[in-house]
């Protein structure tokens, strides 16, 4: 046994060294790229959806500063602005690589809230639930370039726009596609799901997309040609598409009446009008002018500006003219496309961001997928032991509450379960858990395996012979005790390999917690990887963290054997000196 | 020598008892009187085991009175009642996860609350006279079914119960170790143990019962000393069973 496994490991530390010698990663995508990467308005810019007079939901003007009362923002925790973002999205909304949430739209809020005299504390979370969570005042504020629409307007409310959105249809060099007008039926467009660019694709152009969890996903999948055309928000479009990747942005549409704003809950207007002032305030000192040339610089479109309509408009340099002055467009004609074979290996087998990965994986995500998985488990096999006591009670009104339960938490997708408690049951507990959704996550982790650790348990127990039971109660012992000493821990043994089981498929469903929002130092296997995934474009540290799960969960499996195969046999210590003998 | 209390009677009078829809127990009377043995007979279904399991209130009655020592112990709680009454079943039912050693001392040291090594004490006692002390440390399930079944002897001998039922005792057993047992329980009887055994030993319950009571379809048929039961079958029921099983 141990020979095969020295063979196994020595071909894994061969693959490895022969991937150190692979190409190096790209630059990081979560980095200010400086004015001089500055883009000119783009030439191939389609009809704009609506015109100035559509734009109703700019404020006139704003408070004072001086007059806002801090203390009557409304915030969950005074003094800070708790903040919902994402990482996904360089160079708007990124983790840097020392772990911070950064971006344009992040650090202007920083800029924002000094001029309110507000720390800001950033949470990562899904899209999915950001609006939700921004409107049940979870976050105070969701920052992730939102894009205003009706829509949302019905969910949250926004302050003035601190940017704007064009969409970019991205296609595959070559692609027939080479215009908005050309989408059809029959094609598979791919859009992330609950953005702008779904909405712009299902109401105005009435095609049915392909709907993605994250940027990435999509654009992996463009890049791989598993869909014919992504429709993005610009901004992401022109962050992830890199020369040699064999795709373009082949045309962009621009809607006026669509700005870029922070999300705040919509009955939270002090907190609104605190923000707007602060937008204003740091348009007119220059700070926004800076940072937008730092991270997004390019030409304003025509009849925009940010802030309320009585700031004055930003000086910026004139990007148009660094633009030309850069020569040619893009050098990506000039590149020659990798084959498949190297675009494979350079997205999986990165060498140098698996240096990166490893440590922040060990660090941060190991524990924190080790806390996460004991703790559910633990919650999961002391419910779950209720549960399959409860179930096996002579008592209907025990037995139907652990039948109704266990249908239920065995019957939802996870993914659902952690969304209810965590976003449901969130707002419920706020005062208890200071709004963390570490112990919500934990807690819906452990009700699921509770539900499943219940029917293993009762199996169990209902297959130890009805003998055991009354040989105790002979004995003197009255029913909870015979159990608890005598039935309980047969059953329990019996099942050990199926427990076992469900601690592997827990291990791995603990990467669900991502959905409700976790600060960096939170963030476990699966999220460490996702982020440096999202921040780099490339899918190594995805594999790097899918090793660490496999570190865990393969002698776990093999732990199972040993054990069942024990219980099967009955102990036999010469069994190991026999396969070593037969081995050699 | 033994750790027997002083023995009492056990009867019981006009027992019924329903399991689901079916009459099991139709109204049965017998009487043990104290430090004798009572062997009960009867075919497949006739109730026997069932009667032994509501003795001791495993089951509850439907009607009838149980007396212990001339007192009735429904009004009694039934784990405390189950402890002065031992007993050892058809298939031993040792637990199979614990050491020989603490499926003796179990009960005493939860029930009892003695100290571990008093407890330890009275199961190594009882381990010595059924002739297992050796082993102690083994687990259940390396033992023969005949030392098993000792070790279950044992065990219910380590609460000091009042009274001993034997279900089928030897019933499991590979027939080269079924004399060693009877011959245990035979012994037990001739200390002084008040007991009730049901048995398809036809051979024990003539050399070693003081009584023994014929059953069949709920009902005892049949009950007196075991020559007169033997020699002399009143009932026709009897007598064809006595023909089939010698």
């Amino acid at each position: 046994m141990t020979r095969l496994w020295r063979i196994l490991v020595a071909a894994l530390l061969v693959t490895l060294t022969a991937l150190a010698l692979a190409p190096a990663a790209g630059a990081d995508q979560c980095a200010p790229p400086g004015p001089d990467s500055a883009s000119a308005l783009p030439t191939n810019l389609a009809a704009a959806a609506g015109g100035p007079g559509s734009d109703r939901y700019t404020t006139p003007g704003v408070v004072p500063l001086d007059r806002i009362d801090r203390n009557a923002l409304g915030l969950g925790t005074p003094g800070t602005l708790t903040v919902g973002t994402l990482s996904d999205a360089p160079p708007s909304i990124c983790i840097n690589s020392a772990g911070q949430f950064t971006g344009f739209d992040n650090e202007l809020l920083r800029a924002i809230a000094a001029k309110l005299g507000l720390q800001v504390n950033f949470v990562g979370t899904d899209f999915s639930g950001l609006l939700a969570q921004v409107a049940s005042r979870r976050f105070d504020v969701g920052s992730s370039s939102i894009t205003t629409t009706d829509a949302r307007r019905r969910t949250v409310g926004f302050t003035n726009g601190y940017d704007f959105g064009y969409f970019s249809l991205v296609v595959p060099s070559g692609s027939p596609i080479d215009s908005f007008s050309k989408l059809a039926a029959g094609q598979r467009i791919g859009v992330v799901q609950g953005t702008v660019q779904e909405a712009y694709v299902v109401d105005t152009l009435h095609l049915d997309p392909v709907k993605f969890p994250d940027y990435n996903t999509v654009y992996a999948s463009l890049k791989t040609r598993q869909i014919d055309a992504w429709v993005a928000p610009s901004q992401q479009a022109v962050g992830t598409v890199k020369p040699g990747d064999a795709t373009e942005i082949i045309e962009n549409t621009f809607s006026l009446d669509n700005f870029v704003a922070y999300a705040v809950a919509r009955e939270n207007a002090p907190l609104i009008n605190a923000l707007n002032s602060g937008l204003d305030a740091v348009i007119a000192d220059g700070t926004w002018a800076r940072l937008y040339s730092d991270w997004v610089p390019r030409a304003l479109p025509p009849g925009w500006k940010p802030g309320s309509k009585a700031v004055a408009a930003p000086q910026l340099p004139d990007f148009a003219a660094i633009a030309a002055a850069r020569g040619a467009p893009e050098a990506s004609g000039a590149t020659t496309p990798k084959s498949t074979l190297a675009q494979l290996r350079e997205s999986f087998f990165t060498w140098d961001l698996y240096k990166k990965a490893i440590p922040d994986l060990f660090r941060t995500g190991l524990p924190n997928t080790l806390i996460l998985t004991v703790c559910a488990a633990v919650i999961g096999l002391l419910l779950g032991l209720a549960l399959a006591i409860a179930g096996i009670s002579r008592s209907a009104w025990l037995r139907w509450p652990a039948r109704v339960y266990t249908d239920i938490f065995r019957g939802l997708p996870e993914v659902v379960i952690i969304l209810l408690i965590g976003l449901g049951f969130g707002p419920v507990v706020g005062g208890l858990t200071g709004n963390n959704p570490y112990p919500l996550g934990i807690a819906a982790l452990g009700l699921m395996a509770a539900a499943y650790v219940g029917e293993i348990l009762r199996s169990g127990i209902q297959s130890v012979e009805q003998g055991q039971l009354e040989a105790s109660r002979a004995l003197g012992f009255s029913y909870p005790s015979a159990m608890r000493l005598i039935v309980v821990p047969q059953g329990i043994r019996r099942v050990l390999p199926a427990l076992m089981n469900q601690f592997i498929s827990l291990l791995k469903a603990s990467s669900l917690v991502y959905f409700l929002g976790l600060i960096a130092s939170q963030r476990e296997l699966f999220q460490v990887g996702r982020d440096l995934n999202a921040q780099t474009g490339n899918l190594s540290p995805l594999v790097a963290a899918g090793l660490f799960y496999l570190m865990l969960t393969i002698p776990l499996t093999h732990l199972v054997n040993f054990i069942d195969a024990r219980l099967r046999k009955g102990r036999a210590p010469q069994d190991e000196d026999l396969l070593a003998e037969a081995m050699v | 020598m033994t750790t027997t209390p002083s023995p009492v009677s056990l009867a019981a009078n006009d027992i019924h008892l329903s399991l689901g829809p079916n009459p099991v127990l139709r109204g049965v009377d017998i009487d043990v009187p104290a430090g004798t043995t009572t062997a009960v007979i009867g075919p497949s279904g006739s109730g026997k085991s069932t009667l032994l399991r509501t003795l001791n209130r495993l089951h509850e009655p439907d009607r009838g009175d149980i007396l212990l020592d001339g007192r009735s112990v429904l009004r009694d709680d039934p784990n405390l009642l189950r402890r002065r009454i031992g007993m050892v079943f058809q298939q031993f039912n040792l637990f199979p996860h614990r050491s020989v050693l603490d499926n003796v001392a179990l009960a005493p040291r939860k029930l009892l609350k003695l100290p571990a090594e008093a407890a330890r004490e009275v199961a190594l006692t009882q381990l010595d006279r059924v002739g297992l002390r050796h082993k102690a440390a083994a687990r259940p399930g390396m033992l023969s079914g005949g030392q098993q079944q000792r070790v279950a002897i044992a065990r219910a001998l380590a609460m000091s119960p009042q009274v001993m039922f034997f279900d089928e005792a030897t019933s499991a057993l590979d027939p080269e170790l079924v004399k060693g047992v009877l011959a245990l329980i035979a012994e037990l009887g001739a200390d002084g143990m008040t007991m009730v055994v049901v048995t398809h030993e036809m051979g024990f319950a003539r050399s070693a019962a003081d009584a023994v009571v014929f059953m069949d379809h709920g009902r005892v048929l049949e009950s007196g000393p075991p020559e007169r039961l033997f020699e002399s079958a009143e009932t026709d029921r009897l007598q064809r069973f006595l023909d089939q099983v010698l």
